[in-house]
């Protein structure tokens, strides 16, 4: 999330709007903001019905919670771009940025090229949370 | 294993979410701004 906040001038730019979703609270997501600065809003899936609905539940963690992934949804409701992605190994977001700039010009484009991913290394806070 | 994890070209499923300022976010509702919805799901905070 934090790249997409540091490129969201460009995402907004493609006309389009991020939300992030989780099974967090209003609570927990309001800190997630605040902490972060996002400048998108993030939605509360509490009782885990649109996880269990984009069959994105990872039944491993805590219970169930997303696994990590993003769409893009154009305003007619179709999805053009999808990445369903791991904790370690996530969608490169330059190639997202890539697709929103032809996808612009091209509003029926879909995506039908491999997603570029790449590892990340999760930060010390992280790894201390899993460990 | 299969999937029934919504593919490209296909229609996202519409749905209904809290924001964290605890209104109603609906997916339809949003689209109908006329921008694209990037929708990422994410680990959440714990």
């Amino acid at each position: 999330m934090a790249e997409v906040k540091k490129h969201y001038d460009d995402i907004i730019k493609y006309k389009t709007r991020a939300y992030a979703i989780s099974v967090d609270s209003p609570k927990q997501s309001r800190a997630v903001v605040s902490e972060m600065m996002l400048p998108f809003d993030l939605l509360c899936d509490v009782d885990k019905k649109v996880i269990q609905l984009y069959d994105l539940v990872n039944p491993f963690e805590h219970g169930g919670i997303a696994r990590p992934a993003i769409f893009i949804i154009n305003p007619g409701g179709k999805i053009c771009y999808r990445s369903i992605d791991g904790t370690a190994r996530r969608v490169d977001l330059t190639h997202i940025l890539n697709f929103l700039k032809i996808h612009y010009d091209n509003p029926d484009l879909s995506n039908k090229e491999p997603v570029d991913k790449k590892w990340i290394i999760p930060s010390w806070e992280a790894t201390r949370q899993i460990i | 294993m299969s999937s029934n994890i919504p593919d490209i070209d296909g229609m996202a499923p519409d749905f209904k979410a809290l924001t964290t300022s605890e209104e109603q976010f609906q997916l339809r509702t949003a689209l109908k701004n006329t921008h694209n919805i990037m929708l990422i799901f994410y680990r959440g905070h714990w």
